[in-house]
C-alpha cells in the first residue's frame, strides 16, 4: 500500500453570508486519504463542497476544523504547493499575456530557473494542442483553450499531485480526449491526479477511486470496481435458451438478450443452485460476472437516496 | 524576492494593457493646458521686469504644475491602489497565482509595488519637466524644494498603501475612499477636535490620531522661491520618515491579516 498524497480527516469549512444571517456549512466533517499514484474522482452536485474541498488542500480556505496533509505537509505550505499543480474550474488569467508569456510566469513562481524554462514551456504547449497560438494573446482565447492552458501551467514544474477542478469544462471532444490522455500518462508516471467532474462517464474510464460529496458530506467512496459491482447479484449468460426451461428459474429474473441468448440475474445465495440446474441442463453457459451498474446510475440513486435523507 | 518582482512587473503590464497610460495621457494634456497660460505669461515678461516678480510668477507656475501633477498622480495611485486586488479576484486570477508556492505578503508586496512604481514613474516624469523649466530659467534647487518632492513620495506611498491593504478586508470603494478622505481633508481633522458635538469631536480624534501626518506648507513652491530663512526641516523630515513607517507598519498589518483569511472571490 502506497504512501497517501493527501489525507483528510473531518474537515469542515462553513462561510458567513453577512450579518445576522446563518453560516452555509459547505463541507460537513469529510474524511478521505488519496493514496500516491494513483487518479481519484471527485463527484457531486453543485453546491456539495468539491471546490471548497479543492480550495482548503490548496490553502486557499482555512477550514473551521479538522486535518488536511499534502505528502504530509500543511495545506497552503510551501513545500506542499510545490509538489502540486492546480487547475481552476475555469482558468483564469491575465488575458494581456500570451501563451508563453503565461506559462513562464506561473513556471518562474512554481520555482522553475529560467534556463530551460523555454524549452519544457513549448513542450507543454504542443502536448496541449496550443503551439500554434504562440502569438495570440490569452484574452482571445476560446474557453477550452483556456482550459488547456491551464492544465499546462499546472503540469509545467512536474508536481508529484495534479488537482483539477472539472478539467473538461468547455472542451470539445478532442480536447477531453487530449486531457484523459495527459491523466493517463501522469499516471503512469506514477503522479497523483484528484480531479473534480460532472462527467461521470470520464471519472468512470480514468480514475481508480471515487468520491461522492452531496451537502458536504461523503455519501459514497472507494475503489470505482468495488462500487461499481453489487455484491449481491450475478448475472449468468446462456445461449441456446428453451422457453421450457423458464418454468425452474421462476425465483430469479430471466432477460431475453438476444434470441436463445439470456441473462439470468441471481443473489450470491442462489449462484449455486442456478449453475447446477443449468449445468444438469446442459445449458451454455457463456459467462458469470457480478452485476455492475454505471456511475450514473449509482449516482443517480445516492442522489434520491440522500435526498430522501436531507 | 524573485516573486515580488514576478508579481511586480506583471502587475505594471496589467497596468499598461488596461490603457491607464491613456487616462494619465489626457491628465497630462489637462495639466499641460493649465499650465500652458502661465508659462505663456512668464515668457511674455519683460526682461526688464522685476527680478523677484518674475521669479515669483516662475516659481507659482512651476509649483502649480507639480500641484497639479501630484494630485492626479496620487489620485490614480489610490483609485489603482484600491481595484488592484478587487480585479485580481474578480478575474479569480488569484487562484491560480496563490495555488503557487509563492508567499501571500510576497504576493500583496509585488501587486502593491507595481501600482506604486507606475504612478511613482509618473510623478517623476512631472518632476523632471519641472527640473528641466527650472534649469533653463536658473533657478537653483534648493535642499527644501528637494524636501517638497520627497515628501509628495511619501504621500504616494502612505495613501496608496492604505488604500491597498484597506481594499483587502473592506469594500474597495470604502478602502479607497478613506484613504481618499485621510489624503485630501487630513489636515482638516485637528480642526473638528473640541466639537461641541460628540461625534463631530469623535470623528476628528480618529481622524486626526489614525491618519498619517500631512504638511500644510507650500514647500515645493517656498523651495523654488528660496524665500524661508530657517525651513523647519526636522519637522518635514520627521512627517516624511512617519509617513514611510505608516506605510511599513499598514502593509506588515494588512500582510500578517491577509495570511490568516481565506480567499474569498468576488
Amino acid at each position: 500500500m502506497s504512501d497517501p498524497a493527501i489525507v483528510i480527516e473531518s474537515l469542515r469549512k462553513s462561510y458567513s453570508q453577512g450579518w445576522f444571517r446563518p453560516n452555509v456549512q459547505a463541507v460537513n466533517g469529510i474524511s478521505f486519504s488519496i493514496p500516491e499514484g494513483s487518479v481519484v474522482g471527485l463527484i457531486g452536485p453543485n453546491g456539495a463542497g468539491k471546490t471548497t474541498t479543492i480550495f482548503c488542500l490548496l490553502g486557499l480556505l482555512l477550514p473551521d476544523e479538522g486535518d488536511i496533509s499534502i505528502f504530509g505537509e500543511a495545506p497552503g505550505s510551501q513545500k506542499a504547493r510545490r509538489q502540486t499543480g492546480y487547475q481552476s474550474e475555469i482558468f483564469h488569467t491575465y488575458d494581456f499575456l500570451k501563451p508563453e508569456q503565461a506559462l513562464s510566469l506561473y513556471g518562474r513562481l512554481s520555482g522553475l530557473p529560467a534556463v530551460g524554462l523555454d524549452n519544457k514551456i513549448m513542450r507543454q504547449l504542443n502536448r496541449l494542442g496550443l503551439g500554434k497560438a504562440l502569438d495570440q494573446k490569452v484574452g482571445g482565447f476560446s474557453k477550452g483553450m483556456k482550459q488547456r492552458l491551464g492544465v499546462a501551467q499546472a503540469l509545467l514544474h512536474e508536481p508529484d499531485l495534479l488537482i483539477l477542478d472539472e478539467p473538461f469544462t468547455g472542451l470539445d471532444p478532442q480536447g477531453r480526449k487530449q486531457i484523459s490522455e495527459i491523466i493517463f500518462e501522469e499516471k503512469e508516471k506514477g503522479k497523483t491526479v484528484f480531479f473534480s467532474s460532472h462527467i461521470l462517464s470520464d471519472i468512470e474510464r480514468l480514475c481508480d477511486d471515487v468520491i461522492m460529496l452531496r451537502e458536504g458530506k461523503v455519501v459514497l467512496s472507494g475503489g470505482l470496481q468495488n462500487i461499481m459491482t453489487t455484491e449481491e447479484s450475478w448475472m449468468i449468460t446462456v445461449s441456446g435458451w428453451k422457453p421450457e426451461w423458464e418454468e425452474d428459474f421462476k425465483e430469479i429474473s430471466v432477460d431475453n438478450v438476444d434470441g436463445q441468448v439470456v441473462e439470468l440475474e441471481c443473489l450470491q445465495h442462489q449462484k449455486r443452485e442456478v449453475l447446477q440446474k443449468l449445468l444438469a441442463k446442459e445449458a451454455d453457459i457463456t459467462g458469470i460476472r457480478k452485476k455492475s451498474v454505471s456511475l450514473e446510475q449509482l449516482y443517480m440513486e445516492m442522489e434520491e437516496k440522500t435526498g430522501e435523507e436531507v | 524576492m524573485r516573486n515580488v518582482q514576478l508579481i511586480l512587473v506583471n502587475t505594471i503590464r496589467d497596468l499598461l494593457s488596461k490603457k491607464t497610460v491613456y487616462f494619465l495621457l489626457f491628465a497630462t494634456i489637462g495639466i499641460a493646458m493649465l499650465a500652458g497660460s502661465g508659462l505663456s505669461t512668464v515668457f511674455s515678461m519683460q526682461e526688464s521686469t522685476d527680478p523677484a516678480a518674475l521669479l515669483a510668477q516662475k516659481a507659482n507656475v512651476l509649483s502649480e504644475i507639480l500641484q497639479l501633477w501630484g494630485l492626479f498622480t496620487i489620485l490614480f495611485a489610490i483609485i489603482y491602489s484600491a481595484i488592484a486586488m478587487y480585479s485580481e479576484k474578480k478575474n479569480r486570477s488569484i487562484v491560480s497565482i496563490l495555488a503557487k508556492p509563492i508567499a501571500r505578503w510576497e504576493f500583496l508586496l509585488g501587486k502593491w509595488l507595481g501600482v506604486l512604481l507606475f504612478f511613482l514613474a509618473f510623478l517623476l516624469i512631472g518632476i523632471l519637466a519641472v527640473l528641466v523649466f527650472m534649469i533653463i530659467w536658473d533657478i537653483s534647487f534648493t535642499a527644501l524644494f528637494w524636501t517638497g518632492i520627497m515628501y509628495r513620495i511619501s504621500e504616494m506611498v502612505v495613501f496608496s498603501g492604505l488604500a491597498f491593504m484597506l481594499s483587502q478586508f473592506i469594500n474597495m470603494i470604502l478602502g479607497g475612499g478613506i484613504s481618499f478622505v485621510f489624503w485630501a481633508f487630513g489636515t482638516q481633522f485637528q480642526n473638528l477636535i473640541d466639537s461641541s458635538y460628540w461625534y463631530v469631536d469623535w470623528i476628528g480624534t480618529i481622524g486626526y490620531y489614525l491618519g498619517p501626518a500631512q504638511i500644510t506648507d507650500r514647500i515645493i513652491k517656498d523651495g523654488i522661491l528660496n524665500n524661508v530663512l530657517n525651513p523647519d526641516f526636522a519637522l518635514y523630515w520627521s512627517v516624511i520618515g512617519e509617513n514611510i513607517l505608516y506605510a511599513v507598519v499598514v502593509f506588515y498589518i494588512g500582510a500578517v491579516l491577509f495570511t490568516r483569511k481565506d480567499i474569498q472571490l468576488n
